[in-house]
Formats: C-alpha cells, sequence, structure tokens
C-alpha cells in the first residue's frame, strides 16, 4: 500500500511557511534558530520535544503572539509576523472571520476561560469581539454539541471539571469554523483517561473537517495517535531535528493505541528524541 | 449545635457577657454615671434623645455617603487613566500616597475655610480619606488580567475598549469590591473626623458635633449612646458593602465560594 499523506484530501499549498525563524530572547538565550518548516493544508503536525525545546514559542509564532527576531513567517499568502524589530504581529486580520478569509484558532495550555461569564458566553466571545452576530445562536448550538456540553450553556467555568472546561475551551476555538487550529499542549494538565478521550475527539474532529491542525506535545502516544506528520525537536537552541510521516487512517479507535504498529512508531520517535537530545549533550561536552 | 448557629451564638454569648458584666460592676461599685454609664442607662438615653441623636446620624450618613460615592468615581476614573500608560501611573501615583498618608486633621481646617459650603467641605475631607483604597485596588485588579485571556483577545482583534469592558474591568472586581470595604469604614471616619474640626466653628449638627457637646457637657450617657450609633453605622456599612460584593461575585470569584460542610 502506498502511503497516502494528504488522506483523501486534495493537497493545496502549504498553510503556514516559516524561513529562518529564530528567537532569542533579550537576555542572549536563543529559544530558536533558524526555522524552516511549512505545514502543508489539511495535515495534522504535531511539534514533539522536550520542555525548553521552543515548540510552544514555535507556535504562538504561528499565532502571531510573538514575533521572530530573524527571519519570516506566513500564513496562507498573508505575513503575519516578520523579523524586523517594533513591527507588531498582525494575526487578528487573518483571524477574524469576515468574508472568505481564512481563519486561524488557537487552544492554550490551560482552558483560559473567564470565570466571570457562563460556558455560552466563553464560547461566544471570538464572535462578540468580531462583532459578527450573524447565526450566533446556530453557530453556539454546533460549537457546543461538537464537544457535547449543550446542557452545560449557562454552567460557569468553576463548576465544570478539568476535561469539560477544556471542551468549552475547544468549542470557543471551533466557534469560528477556522482552517487552522493551533494547539499548545492542551491536554497536558489532564489525567490519561480523559486525555485519550479528548485526542479521540481531537482526532474525529480533524477528520471530519478540512482542518488544518499545529499540535504541540511532549508525549510520544499522543503525536503518533493524532498526528499525519510528527516533528521532532531538540532544546538549546531550539531546532527541527526529525520529521515522520503517520499514514493510519483517521478517525483513529483505540484499537490503533493497542496494535503493534503503534509500539513500533512510539519506538522509532522515541530514538528519534534520544538522538536529538543526545546530540545536543555531545556537544555540550565537547564545548564544556 | 450546627455551625451556622455557632456562627451568630457564639459573638451574640460574648456581647451580652460584656454587657452584663458591664452592667454588674458598674452598679457593683456604684460608679458614677458622668465617668462610666450602666448599658440600661445609655439605652435609655438612647431611646429619650432619639430625635436629636437620629437626626445627628442622617447628617453623618448622608457626608458619609457622598464621600464613599465621590471616592468611587473619583478613584475608579483616577484607576482608568493609571492603566493606560505606566508613564502616567509613575508620574502621579507619590501624589495619591501623598493624600493618603497626610493627616486630614492637618488638612480639615484648610478645606473647611477655602469650600464655602459647610457640608461639600466635610464631603471633600471624607472623599480624601477615603478614595486610596479605591484607587490602589482597583489600578491592582485591572492589571491583574490573566495573561492568557490577554492573548486569546489579542488573538481576536480585541480593541482598547473591548479588552477593557469584557476584560479588564471583570477581572478588577475583586480588586475593586476588597477596596471598598476598605473605603467604605475609612468614609465614615472621615466624615466624623471632619466633623469634630468642624464642629468646633460651630457650622455642623452631626454625631461627632453631638459627641462634642455631650464632651463638654459631661453628658456621658449621650456621648456613649452617640459613639453606638456611630460604630453601629461602620457595622452597617460594612454589611451592605460586602453584600454587594457578594452579589456581584457570587457565581465565579474563589472569594465568595462556600465552603463545604
Amino acid at each position: 500500500m502506498t502511503p497516502d499523506p494528504s488522506h483523501g484530501r486534495s493537497p493545496r499549498g502549504p498553510v503556514v511557511e516559516m524561513r529562518g525563524a529564530s528567537k532569542t530572547y533579550p537576555n542572549g538565550v536563543r529559544a530558536l534558530d533558524a526555522i524552516d518548516l511549512q505545514v502543508r493544508d489539511g495535515d495534522f503536525t504535531t511539534l514533539l520535544g522536550p520542555s525548553g525545546c521552543g515548540k510552544s514559542t514555535l507556535l504562538r509564532m504561528m499565532g502571531g503572539l510573538t514575533s521572530p527576531t530573524a527571519g519570516n513567517v506566513a500564513l496562507w499568502p498573508m505575513r503575519v509576523a516578520h523579523g524586523e524589530r517594533g513591527q507588531r504581529p498582525h494575526a487578528a486580520r487573518v483571524i477574524r472571520s469576515d468574508g472568505d478569509s481564512p481563519t486561524l484558532a488557537f487552544v492554550f495550555q490551560h482552558p483560559t476561560l473567564m470565570p466571570w461569564a457562563s460556558v455560552e458566553r466563553n464560547v461566544r466571545l471570538p464572535l462578540d469581539l468580531a462583532r459578527n452576530q450573524d447565526d450566533v445562536p446556530a453557530k453556539l448550538e454546533a460549537a457546543l454539541s461538537l464537544v457535547a456540553l449543550r446542557d452545560f450553556a449557562r454552567v460557569y467555568p468553576r463548576e465544570l471539571s478539568g476535561g469539560m472546561q477544556m471542551r468549552v475551551s475547544i468549542a470557543r476555538a471551533l466557534i469560528t469554523e477556522p482552517r487552522l487550529l493551533l494547539m499548545d499542549e492542551p491536554f497536558g494538565a489532564l489525567d490519561e483517561i480523559t486525555r485519550n478521550r479528548l485526542d479521540r475527539d481531537i482526532s474525529e474532529l480533524w477528520a471530519r473537517r478540512s482542518l488544518t491542525v499545529v499540535f504541540v506535545t511532549h508525549s510520544i502516544y499522543e503525536a503518533v495517535f493524532l498526528s499525519t506528520r510528527v516533528l521532532v525537536m531538540s532544546a538549546r537552541p531550539g531546532r527541527i531535528t526529525g520529521e515522520l510521516e503517520i499514514t493510519e487512517p483517521h478517525p483513529r479507535t483505540d484499537a490503533f493505541r493497542t496494535s503493534e504498529r503503534f509500539a513500533r512508531l512510539c519506538q522509532r520517535l522515541s530514538a528519534m528524541l534520544a538522538d536529538a537530545s543526545g546530540d545536543s549533550v555531545e556537544t555540550h561536552a565537547r564545548r564544556g | 449545635m450546627s455551625r451556622r448557629a455557632a456562627r451568630w451564638l457564639a459573638p451574640a454569648a460574648v456581647g451580652a457577657g460584656v454587657l452584663l458584666s458591664w452592667q454588674g460592676l458598674v452598679t457593683a461599685f456604684d460608679v458614677p454615671f458622668y465617668l462610666v454609664p450602666a448599658p440600661s442607662l445609655v439605652a435609655k438615653t438612647l431611646v429619650q434623645d432619639a430625635p436629636l441623636l437620629f437626626d445627628a446620624l442622617l447628617v453623618t450618613l448622608h457626608i458619609t455617603a457622598l464621600a464613599l460615592l465621590l471616592a468611587v468615581v473619583l478613584g475608579v476614573a483616577v484607576a482608568l487613566v493609571f492603566v493606560q500608560s505606566r508613564i502616567i501611573e509613575m508620574s502621579l501615583f507619590p501624589y495619591a500616597v501623598l493624600l493618603q498618608v497626610t493627616p486630614i486633621v492637618a488638612i480639615a481646617p484648610l478645606i473647611i475655610i477655602w469650600v464655602k459650603n459647610p457640608l461639600a467641605a466635610l464631603v471633600v475631607c471624607a472623599t480624601i480619606v477615603a478614595i486610596f483604597p479605591i484607587i490602589s485596588n482597583t489600578t491592582l485588579g485591572l492589571r491583574s488580567v490573566d495573561p492568557g485571556l490577554a492573548d486569546l483577545f489579542r488573538l481576536y482583534g480585541a480593541g482598547r475598549w473591548q479588552t477593557l469592558v469584557r476584560l479588564r474591568v471583570p477581572s478588577a472586581l475583586p480588586y475593586f469590591f476588597a477596596g471598598l470595604r476598605v473605603s467604605g469604614g475609612l468614609a465614615l471616619i472621615g466624615a466624623v473626623v471632619a466633623e469634630f474640626v468642624a464642629g468646633t466653628g460651630g457650622t455642623s449638627s452631626g454625631l461627632a458635633y453631638q459627641i462634642l457637646q455631650a464632651g463638654l457637657q459631661l453628658n456621658i450617657p449621650r456621648l456613649f449612646a452617640a459613639l453606638l450609633l456611630i460604630t453601629l453605622a461602620g457595622v452597617a456599612i460594612f454589611a451592605l458593602v460586602s453584600l454587594a460584593a457578594h452579589l456581584a461575585l457570587r457565581r465565579w470569584h474563589e472569594s465568595e465560594l462556600v465552603p463545604e460542610p
């Protein structure tokens, strides 16, 4: 069987393109070093690496929440952030869903909900901020149904469990029907059972919609279960050191989790991660 | 006994005990009423002088309410200006502190001379005393925005006004109410102190003036009765502000959570 990385979707241009994107903090720490990267339309790309490898920074750059200190980042044909100093990222233009322009959404590590607002008001926030009042009830209903929270619209976040709060956060991201969904270790703080269930939900969502996802995690299992493509990163300075395509068809089920293929893929990624960190330890030793 | 009942009964029992021993000691040692009046005498005076004392209470409460309202309006306005830029805050904050540390007794005579209307003069004094906790707490609150939510608002292209109304103001509410609790008491204290200063000029008829007069006439029972009214007014203001905070925050803020039994 020939691997089909587009999973039956028509391959279009890159959604994210980074050229030589670097991030050096004022204190001299190099978080990212000349990243060249393309995210293909329709892919589920995972950035996998140890903590401190700059994977979150990379994702935030794609979202326009931080600017590269050198190189540039482009979403679709539009440039969202560039390395010139003083230039503010203007992701907002890409994100507002006015007309046919593609939109992006971000899911943070924490649910990041407004504690003073009900689930409903949290989920509709992106529409409210864009002053987009068309069809709000229908969109709200659709977004809440996707995460199975229709009965909780009037509940306040603190009355929900951690997993349910995360689902609210995902509903809020989906309400604008984004073409690109950026997720920064969204389930890192959850227990394994909840995490597995949400991984399955995300996998289904991705398969059902024409969605491009970039997902950050430090879990090898999560990366294998979700991705069509895994980018392995190493730390200090943050670099992409390896790449693995995962051709298992979507939506993936728990059967895949326990399969031998799954175990083999995990082993390969694990070896790639070890290589990456081993290299950096070696260079450290040589320098020292 | 349930916890709920204990919450009320325990302090009530302490109060009753103190009052009873006070009454007992005054009677046993035959203390003259112009030194320490018995609680029963204070209660009797409160009823006898009720028209006089409650009129005075109204005057004091009027000043307190106006001062608290002014402190909230001005204090929140100043806080909103402060959070617009660090430069503005850095340049102006020391003067807000100056206002806070200057003893009101020292500047009250000046204000009473400068401001013609006696009521307005007293309100100004009480406002100066009450405004600082509102300014400093609200400023802190407006700045204490969850960085994740700030990112989210930026991501969705929220404007300055949207960020203020939908994010900063709700984030600041718990801090504002903490400040308001302190300011409520301070407004009353400010009103009383200002009345004391102004009272010597004979331009006021609030509770502080009644205390001053009663002291001069050695009418100690009336002095105690007036004092009791001021204290009760202070407690009432605290309870009202706490109720307002509870109504505004009960659905979401940790400070208003009911602990599990």
